[in-house]
């Protein structure tokens, strides 16, 4: 039945949302089901914008420390990483990356 | 720059959410207001994470007036660059202590939304009620005087501040003070016999973290010493490791005893049990988890394409990821990495 990934609710804008919800939930109101509607709806909404609105390009480099394939989940775990964009680049020590298998968003 | 996107196509996904869940809020017989609501506390948390913030097209003064409040939620689309240059956006009627926005502009634009009722999130951090008269309070300034008694001040109080600071305890009214009051009332309460019922003071539970164990142990004999000396009843409760509670124990509550005796037993190996014993999982194999799960501040969420490997290369082709690298967020279409294990 889920057609979207969740692991993006793991993300800023997702964990954000979260917290709105939990406050709304604790204050009595909205309920649960609720803001699980309201979680699938994000779950698809930023499935569309990451794959119709983006349209960035990045390469990196990184020493692997560790890496799991699980479920069709992939988790690195890189040292020293080097993200580069088009116009700049990032660094830092540690990065962990979460990737799901590629699909198009909601097709199962 | 990859980042200055980020803003605009949260500002999509917080339109697209909102809009599509209208529907779902009718179903369960929820007020618009509390999606308006839903929205505004989304906005405002994501500007309070900072993950958009150092953006050329996003001055900072936007950032503090929520760049993500528009007055039209019907529209999904409008870039957040022309909501944040062309008019302040009309703060809600009902401004909480986390918004602390001009809510002037309220006035100026007619809001076409209805005006949102007080809700009570997130809590406003409030004064303890007047309730108390404002004489005869007792005041500790530093935490260095907890130790000494505690002064009592009497008649003048004019330049005492900030009177939420002071926690009134007198006659029979016994507040659970904050920070250093608690504390404060505790001495207090030993001066008028009045029972601490609210355990230690929060200050005293952040000074205990930082505590060698000599520190900690000469903190507990004084707590019991305290507790003998108070008539009355005295609990406080410290969250720490049960190690601390079984030494307690296995020194007999003696005053002095925690301090003469030093540890012979060797190292903290209840320590280490317990650790390996609260998981539930005893297994070696579970060590090399333990770098995967570890929480790290930066992390990639993104699908994979392609993952291959040769010899210790790796290659991998990724897309449609959020990026969180030291505070900012990043977005990226499609990434190729290459690692090296």
């Amino acid at each position: 039945m889920s057609q979207y990934y969740e692991h993006y609710r793991k993300s800023s804008i997702g964990l954000a949302l979260i917290d709105s919800l939990d406050e709304l939930i604790q204050s009595g109101h909205i309920n649960p089901q609720l803001a699980m509607r309201v979680l699938a709806q994000f779950d698809m909404s930023i499935a569309d914008a990451l794959s119709s609105r983006v349209r960035n390009r990045a390469n990196f480099r990184a020493h692997l420390d560790n890496y799991r394939s699980l479920d069709d989940v992939w988790t690195f775990v890189l040292s020293n990483p080097t993200f580069r964009f088009e116009h700049d680049s990032v660094t830092a020590d540690k990065v962990k990356i979460v990737a799901c298998k590629a699909r198009v968003p909601g097709e199962a | 720059m990859a980042n200055s996107t980020v803003t605009a196509v949260y500002r999509f996904v917080i339109d697209d959410v909102i809009t599509n869940v209208r529907r779902d809020f009718e179903d369960m017989g929820v007020d618009e207001t509390i999606m308006h609501e839903l929205q505004r506390s989304w906005e405002a948390k994501l500007a309070q994470s900072k993950v958009t913030a150092n953006q050329p097209a996003e001055p900072a003064a936007a950032v503090e007036s929520y760049p993500f409040e528009e007055p039209a939620y019907e529209q999904p689309t409008t870039s957040s660059a022309q909501t944040s240059s062309s008019a302040p956006a009309p703060a809600p009627a009902a401004t909480t202590a986390s918004a602390p926005v001009p809510t002037t502009s309220a006035a100026v634009h007619p809001p076409t939304l209805p005006p949102l009722p007080s809700l009570p999130l997130p809590p406003v951090p409030v004064a303890p009620p007047a309730s108390a008269p404002a004489y005869n309070y007792r005041v500790e300034q530093t935490p260095a005087a907890n130790l000494a008694n505690s002064t009592t001040l009497q008649g003048d109080h004019g330049s005492v501040g900030r009177p939420q600071q002071y926690a009134p305890s007198r006659g029979g009214i016994s507040l659970p003070g904050g920070g250093r009051n608690g504390a404060n009332s505790s001495n207090a309460s030993n001066n008028n016999n009045i029972p601490q019922h609210d355990g230690p003071a929060d200050a005293e539970t952040v000074e205990l973290e930082m505590m060698n164990r000599q520190e900690l142990d000469a903190y507990i004999e004084k707590m019991i010493q305290k507790g003998k000396e108070q008539e009355g009843e005295m609990t406080f409760t410290l969250t720490m490791s049960d190690r601390a509670a079984r030494k307690m124990k296995r020194d007999g509550l003696g005053p002095m005893e925690g301090f003469s005796i030093g540890q012979v037993d060797g190292g903290d190996d209840d320590d280490n049990n317990g650790t390996e014993d609260d998981t539930g999982l005893g297994s070696d194999l579970d060590d090399s988890d333990g770098d995967m799960d570890e929480e790290s501040d930066n992390i990639v969420l993104c699908q994979y394409d392609k993952v291959s490997r040769t010899k210790s290369k790796w290659k991998c082709v990724l897309k449609d990821g959020i990026m969180l690298i030291n505070g900012r967020d990043y977005l990226f279409h499609k990434a190729n990495g290459d690692f090296e294990w």
